[in-house]
Parts: C-alpha cells; sequence; structure tokens
C-alpha cells in the first residue's frame, strides 16, 4: 500500500514524465492490440461464419507448362470444379464441403425494368449453406440440384438487397434480372458483416456451369477455374491428415497434367481461417511463416517503445536515488529495491494499458475501415466497408494480450534501471540528492 | 569489549584523471556503549569513515570487524541483513522519505526486517514515537513538520529496531541551536539509557567534548 501511495506521489511530482511514460506505454499496448484484433479478424466465430475453427479452404491452383518451348509458362488461379473434385471431394475427416467462386464480384441487379442497381454477388453451391449458419428472415436456401437449373434459378438476397431493389424484405419468388437472364428470389437472409469474407455478399448466386468450367487456352490450364473450395471439418479432425490426403491426391492430379504437359505442386492446403485470409494471388504457392511474422511485429512494437520508456525511467529514477540509498542502509536487498521498482512501474504500465485498450477497441470500432484499406492491399470492396462489431472484438484473449505486453513491456523499461538504482554504493546514493 | 574495530582501512576515490585519498591507514576501536564525536575539517574523511562503520561503502585496504564480525566477508544480502539489525543512521539531512508519513518513515527498518508481523510493527513504531514525543504526529508527512521534529523522526527510524550501534552524521547541523541541543540530549539518552554505540560526525566543538571521546581527522588521517 505504501509502495503505491509512493508512486503516486512521485507522479504527481514528474508529471511531464509520467505522462509521457503512460502515453509511450498506451500507444504501444494500442498497436499490439490493433495488431492482434486485426489478426484475430479472420478466425473470430460470428453469425454466419460461426464454425471458423473447423473450416478450412483452398483457393488455388499452380501449373506449370513442360512442353517443348513451353519452358517458363505457367499460371496461378482458382480451381476448375474438376479439380477441386479430384483434389478435395470425399476426403477422410470432413463433414461437408462446398464449392464456391473464388471471389467476390460486382453486378447489375435489375427488377422490374428499374434503373440496376450495383450489388456484390458471391457464386455458391448448394453445401454452401450447410457449412454457414445463415439467418434466413424468410424463404430458404438453394439445393444444389436448384443451382444447375438454368431456365429459372435461384438467387439469395441480403435484407439491405432486398429492401434496396423492392423496398420490402417479403420478396420469395419474385424476380430479378441479372445479366439478362431471370432469377427468382427463394430467400432473404440477414444481413452478414463485411468483415466475413467467405460470406458478405448482397447477392448469392447459384454456382452454375458456367462457373465451374476450367480454362481453355492450354491443355494443362484445364484445371484452373474460378472456384474455391471450403471444407468443414469433423470435429476432432487432425488438419495434418487432410493435408496428408491431399498430397497424394496432388500425385495423382499431377500423373494426368504430365500426359497435358504441364504440372504442379502442393501448396499445404488447405488453409485454416487465419491463413486463408493471408493468402493472395500474387504470391507463390508456399506458405509464409505467419506466425513467426507475428511474433517479430509484437516484438517490434513492444522493444522500440521500450527503448524511449526504459530512459525515462532512468530519469524517474533519478529523482529518488537518495531514496533508495536510505532503504539499502536500512536493510533492503537489491532485489527489494528491483522488486518495489518493477511494481510500481507495473502500475504505471497498467494505467498505459488500460488507455491503450480503450483506444485500441475506439479505433476499430469507428476508424477500422480506413485502417483496413491501408494495410491490406488485396483486400477486396469488403475489407475496405469492413467495420468490426463489439462482439467481434471482445475476447478475453485481448485482455490477455494487453496484460502480458504491459508485464513484458514492465520488464524491458524498468528491470534495467531498477537493477542499476540498485546497484549503487548506498552511500554513493544517499548523497547523490535529498529526499 | 570493541564493538567496531577498523585495522590499516584506506579509502581511494579513483577516476580517469586522479585518485584521491580518502582515508589513510585508520586504526580505531570504539567499546560498546561508548559515545564517540569524529570531528575535522570538510573533506578530511569523516562522512567517509562513518559510510565504512555503517557497510554504506567498502574500504579500498584495511579490516572492517563490527560486532565481532569479519563484515569483508559478507554478501549484499548478508550485509543488508546486518544493517538492518545492527546498525542505525541518524543523517544530517534527515532523508525521510517524502511520500510516507512519520508511522510509515519509522517503520522502514521493520519493513526489511524478516518475521516481523504488521502489528508486533505498529507497537514497536508507537513505543517508539511516544518515547520522542511524536506520536501526535504519526500520520504527518515529513514535509509537515519542522527540522528538529524530523531529526527526531530520523532517530526514531534509527533506533525502532533496536539496533546496537547509531551512526550519526551532523545529526544537528540542520538544526538551530535549541533544536540540536535538544537532538543531542535525545542521542546522550540513547547512549546512558539503552547502552548504545554512538558514533557521530560533528563540527561542533561543545557537543564533541560532551561525548566519550573525540577522534580528530585531517586530510585522511587519524590526528588524535
Amino acid at each position: 500500500m505504501n509502495y503505491i501511495r509512493q508512486l503516486f506521489y512521485d507522479m504527481r511530482h514528474q508529471k511531464m514524465m509520467t505522462w509521457v511514460s503512460i502515453g509511450g506505454t498506451a500507444v504501444s499496448i494500442f498497436l499490439v492490440l490493433v495488431f492482434f484484433m486485426y489478426n484475430s479478424l479472420p478466425t473470430v466465430e460470428v453469425a454466419p461464419e460461426t464454425h471458423r475453427q473447423r473450416i478450412y479452404g483452398a483457393m488455388k491452383l499452380y501449373v506449370e507448362l513442360t512442353g517443348e518451348g513451353k519452358e517458363g509458362w505457367n499460371a496461378s488461379g482458382g480451381l476448375s470444379y474438376d479439380a477441386a473434385q479430384k483434389l478435395y471431394g470425399d476426403l477422410d475427416g470432413v463433414e461437408a464441403i462446398s464449392y464456391v467462386s473464388s471471389g467476390s464480384g460486382s453486378i447489375n441487379v435489375i427488377v422490374d425494368g428499374k434503373p440496376p442497381v450495383s450489388s456484390i454477388a458471391i457464386g455458391v453451391d448448394g453445401n454452401f449453406w450447410k457449412i454457414y449458419n445463415f439467418n434466413f428472415i424468410t424463404g430458404r436456401p438453394f439445393t444444389e440440384e436448384e443451382c444447375l437449373n438454368t431456365t429459372r434459378p435461384p438467387i439469395v438476397l441480403s435484407e439491405k438487397m432486398a429492401r434496396h431493389l423492392f423496398g420490402i424484405i417479403d420478396v420469395v419468388d419474385r424476380e430479378v434480372n441479372i445479366g439478362g437472364r431471370p432469377y427468382v428470389v427463394v430467400g432473404v437472409v440477414e444481413d452478414v458483416n463485411p468483415i466475413l469474407r467467405n460470406t458478405w455478399a448482397d447477392v448469392y448466386m447459384p454456382l452454375g456451369e458456367e462457373w465451374r468450367k476450367g480454362w481453355d487456352n492450354q491443355p494443362a490450364y484445364v484445371f484452373l477455374g474460378s472456384l474455391k473450395v471450403l471444407l468443414l471439418y469433423a470435429e476432432g479432425t487432425d488438419p495434418e491428415n487432410i493435408k496428408a490426403q491431399v498430397r497424394s491426391r496432388y500425385a495423382t492430379l499431377n500423373s494426368e497434367l504430365e500426359k497435358l504437359g504441364g504440372k504442379t505442386q502442393y501448396d499445404n492446403s488447405p488453409y485454416d481461417a487465419e491463413t486463408m485470409g493471408k493468402n493472395s494471388w500474387s504470391k507463390s504457392p508456399t506458405v509464409t511463416n505467419i506466425a513467426a511474422k507475428r511474433w517479430l511485429v509484437y516484438a517490434l512494437l513492444l522493444l522500440l517503445p521500450a527503448i524511449n520508456l526504459s530512459s525515462m525511467m532512468r530519469g524517474r529514477l533519478q529523482h529518488r536515488i537518495s531514496e533508495i540509498g536510505v532503504r539499502r542502509a536500512y536493510g533492503a536487498r537489491r532485489r527489494d529495491i528491483v522488486g518495489q521498482l518493477l511494481g510500481e512501474n507495473f502500475v504505471v504500465t497498467i494505467v498505459g494499458g488500460c488507455i491503450g485498450l480503450i483506444l485500441s477497441y475506439v479505433f476499430m470500432l469507428f476508424f477500422s475501415s480506413a485502417f483496413f484499406s491501408m494495410v491490406d492491399r488485396w483486400s477486396s470492396l469488403a475489407a475496405k466497408m469492413a467495420t468490426p462489431t463489439f462482439s467481434m472484438l471482445f475476447s478475453w484473449q485481448a485482455f490477455a494480450i494487453a496484460l502480458g505486453a504491459c508485464f513484458v513491456l514492465n520488464v524491458l523499461t524498468a528491470s534495467v534501471p531498477a537493477w542499476r538504482a540498485s546497484s549503487l554504493q548506498p552511500a554513493l546514493a544517499i548523497s547523490k540528492n535529498k529526499s | 569489549m570493541e564493538i567496531i574495530k577498523l585495522k590499516d582501512v584506506n579509502k581511494v576515490y579513483r577516476t580517469k584523471e586522479i585518485e584521491t585519498l580518502a582515508l589513510e591507514n585508520v586504526n580505531l576501536d570504539i567499546k560498546e556503549g561508548e559515545f564517540v564525536s569524529i570531528m575535522g575539517p570538510s573533506g578530511c574523511g569523516k562522512s567517509t569513515l562513518l559510510n565504512i562503520i555503517g557497510l554504506l561503502d567498502t574500504p579500498t585496504s584495511g579490516t572492517v570487524k563490527i560486532m565481532d564480525k569479519m563484515t569483508a566477508d559478507m554478501n549484499d544480502s548478508q550485509l543488508s541483513a546486518f544493517r538492518n539489525a545492527n546498525i542505525g543512521f541518524v543523517f544530517q539531512s534527515f532523508h525521510l522519505i517524502p511520500s510516507l508519513n512519520v508511522s510509515e518513515n519509522v517503520a522502514l527498518p521493520l519493513v526489511y526486517r524478516h518475521g516481523v508481523s504488521a502489528s508486533e510493527r505498529h507497537k514497536l513504531v508507537d513505543d517508539v514515537l511516544r518515547r520522542l514525543g511524536l506520536s501526535h504526529r504519526m500520520r504527518h508527512l515529513p514535509g509537515q513538520l519542522s527540522g528538529g521534529q524530523c531529526q527526531r523522526v530520523a532517530i526514531a527510524r534509527a533506533i525502532v529496531g533496536d539496533p546496537k550501534i547509531v551512526l550519526a552524521d551532523e545529526p544537528t547541523g540542520n538544526l538551530d541551536s535549541k533544536m540540536g541541543q535538544e537532538v543531542m540530549d535525545i542521542l546522550h539518552k540513547l547512549n546512558k539509557e539503552d547502552g548504545r554505540t554512538i558514533v557521530m560526525v560533528t563540527h561542533n566543538e561543545a557537543q564533541a567534548r560532551m561525548t566519550d571521546r573525540i577522534i580528530r581527522f585531517f586530510d585522511g588521517r587519524q590526528v588524535e
């Protein structure tokens, strides 16, 4: 208790240094938490993506041509339906598989001859609705059989789009026109937060034949297409076991590709939700070590402010050297002094940490769209429009990270100055200045 | 019986450019229960000697034996525990911790002593403050006290742990003559009534003459 009172006395008497220390800590914790929250968004489980920990995906295939005169030719893209089935269909340990368009796109939707309405659409198969828990406000999802209906295919709209197009949400059996083809609305779902990249759309179109085809510009590119695969693993499935199966499927696909004058290489798929969020078309098929990079960023975010805060701490201690000397004279051991100073600094760090925690939530809730557009160069329109909700950000892990970061920052900033201060000869310390 | 025994003690302060001899071949025996004054001009090594006796500093060479213990053999923790149990300090500028109240300042040595419960600590602090006439100031901060009261608090802190030795570095140096006399009376009482050994650095000849023995220093050497 005395230590806390001493700390507040010290803070009152060194206001400038105290506020800079608290501010520096707050900024550091703020950056750590924003980084943590940003990285945890791909795995946060919010409806309709309530099984994200069990949902894995494969987004692309890489094919290199091997024929004469084709050296150096290669292509990377989505998968054709055929390739997706060959590589990921009927795997042991997978509860459900869904084939969806590899990205979202902007389409024009026309209703009753009114001006077209631009909207974001994704193509999904019938199993998509089994993997994700959409809340149907009205109507129902479409089935796999309905997807292949070419005359009046079904469509599902978001609540917002239904209102925009019709002014109401009870629009089941109403017709819309997309690309000159009539579609019938079979259901309306609750709007999905744009942060949920696999499920956010205005319009959910059936994955018809045109989505399932492979490329036709080179025989070996026939396995490339415009699909990605989403896999819902059964509870307790070992992801490595699935990877082993896929690796062996790649070998089989390669023998087929060989006959067509091409080859591919296994890309460590399927990816977990987090890796899916990071992967981009521009990169080679090898998966970078995301975790290592993240720890490096955490270390830098803590270490750089820690260097400055450590100097501040040294400055603050200068005023207390004689007190430390007196304590040593009356029996305090070095570790008593270090313990006291670390404890005091921890309180300052916790105060700064709390401010940083609040700032990070405020930032993520109100300013994240601009942040996502800035840091996520490969993001779709969804990422730019994304605003996480409080429930997406609120987690005990965030608090644990904040507390852990405070502890690490405290040790980094205070241990060296505290040890140095405690190591002074008591006689010298007492004579430094007067209490 | 000697409670403090210094043999061939030298203390040299070295910087890159110069070496300063603060103490030169000091040999000193102080008996248990003695009240000794150390006198000499400023910079002659009096405070350095007191720091070495108080184990706040180490000699460059020579041996320091306190209560029959060779202090050179002790590590940091042992030195801390030894100081805590056996030595009390009174400084010229009091060195009270400004953020702690009188009671907390006095309790400081007991905080670092193992096996002293909070209730025991409170009782010991109450007793010593009552003895020094400071009971009514227990909750005051040092900034709310006069110089004489501050020094009485510092003396209370020095004796609350019942040390055998009290080292006082110019204890009246910052006080007017009336308050200075009050402090000297207390120190004499601690010596006569409690039998504590007191070593006091002073510039005041009159105060020194009232002690059992005067040791004079000049340029780091004991001259008398």
